[in-house]
């Protein structure tokens, strides 16, 4: 095992990450009962976007010549989120909230653990071994205990 | 239709990863940041297309909506900047077991002291042993690190 300062940075971050969206979640669904699902996610998209703009300018190291020479493709990460918000909500009504959120999970974890093996998008590899799988696995399991 | 919604949902699970792996490769090339910043725009293009196609079902009457609830937005941001800082320093599907775990036990925190106004709904045990595995999980792969980011 060879840890380096970076991995715990982004062990932190990702932890970070997600202690917000634990907030976060909840805020966004109360707005949604006030405006509309459809209407909600577009404001907090929106609202986002405009919020963002200054950060990226002040202290972003945003240039317009990289992002033209990015594959077009690398910009619908957004659009993909707005589908998330869309078919969630419809599979909650039929399947309910705990079937659909560990599905949910287990398949964002899979195909990360896919995308990691094989390089996507230029990110660096992280290749599957058999302490890994474990890993995975006892966390998968994790996962449903917590669900239940 | 339970099968087919279940499978919609796994596959949701798979559109989200897709979203922060596309997100943390714009943010290779413009900054974390930068990939949010271009997140939150095309999502609201996207949103705002099917608003007007006709999808929306609610209205946007403001009155009588707290000022907090428009502030998730702007959290999302950071969230974003956050994955996309993150995928390329420890990988996507160690980034998703801490992210999921850290948001799973939050969550349960906030319900078990009734936060943000809920009613209280006491942890369970559960709950707790699926903390405890997701971190033992999360222990196995932080140890396991094979390839990528030796630089």
């Amino acid at each position: 095992m060879n840890v380096k300062p970076q991995h715990l940075v982004g062990v932190g971050t990702s932890i970070l990450a997600g202690t917000l969206i634990a907030f976060v979640v909840r805020i966004n669904a109360s707005l949604g009962q006030h405006l509309g699902l459809l209407e909600s996610s577009f404001l907090i998209h929106f609202i986002g976007a405009v919020f963002a703009l200054p950060i990226v300018l002040v202290w972003g190291r945003f240039s317009r010549d990289q992002l033209r020479a990015a594959p077009r493709y690398l910009l619908l990460g957004g659009v993909f989120g707005m589908l998330i918000v869309i078919i969630s909500n419809a599979a909650v009504a039929h399947l309910g909230m705990v079937l659909t959120v560990g599905l949910f999970l287990v398949g964002n974890l899979l195909f990360a653990a896919v995308a990691d093996h094989f390089c996507f998008f230029g990110l660096p590899v992280f290749r599957m071994t058999m302490r890994r799988a474990v890993g995975l696995m006892v966390a998968g399991v994790g996962l449903i205990f917590v669900l239940l | 239709m339970i099968i087919l919604f279940s499978l919609l949902a796994f596959v949701n699970g798979g559109f989200l990863m897709l979203s922060q792996l596309l997100n943390a490769g714009l943010g290779l090339r413009i900054g974390p940041f930068g990939g949010s910043l271009v997140n939150h725009v095309a999502g609201a293009l996207f949103g705002g297309l099917l608003l007007v196609v006709g999808f929306g079902a609610g209205h946007f009457v403001f009155s009588g909506v707290p000022v907090l609830y428009f502030l998730g937005g702007c959290i999302g941001v950071f969230i974003v900047a956050l994955f996309n800082y993150s995928v390329p320093l420890v990988g996507a599907a160690f980034m998703s077991v801490l992210w999921t775990s850290a948001q799973l036990f939050v969550s349960s925190l906030i319900d078990h002291f009734g936060w943000l106004g809920s009613e209280p709904i006491p942890i369970s045990a559960s709950r707790l042993v699926g903390v405890g595995l997701l971190a033992l999980g999360a222990y196995l792969v932080f140890s396991a690190r094979g390839g990528g980011n030796e630089a």
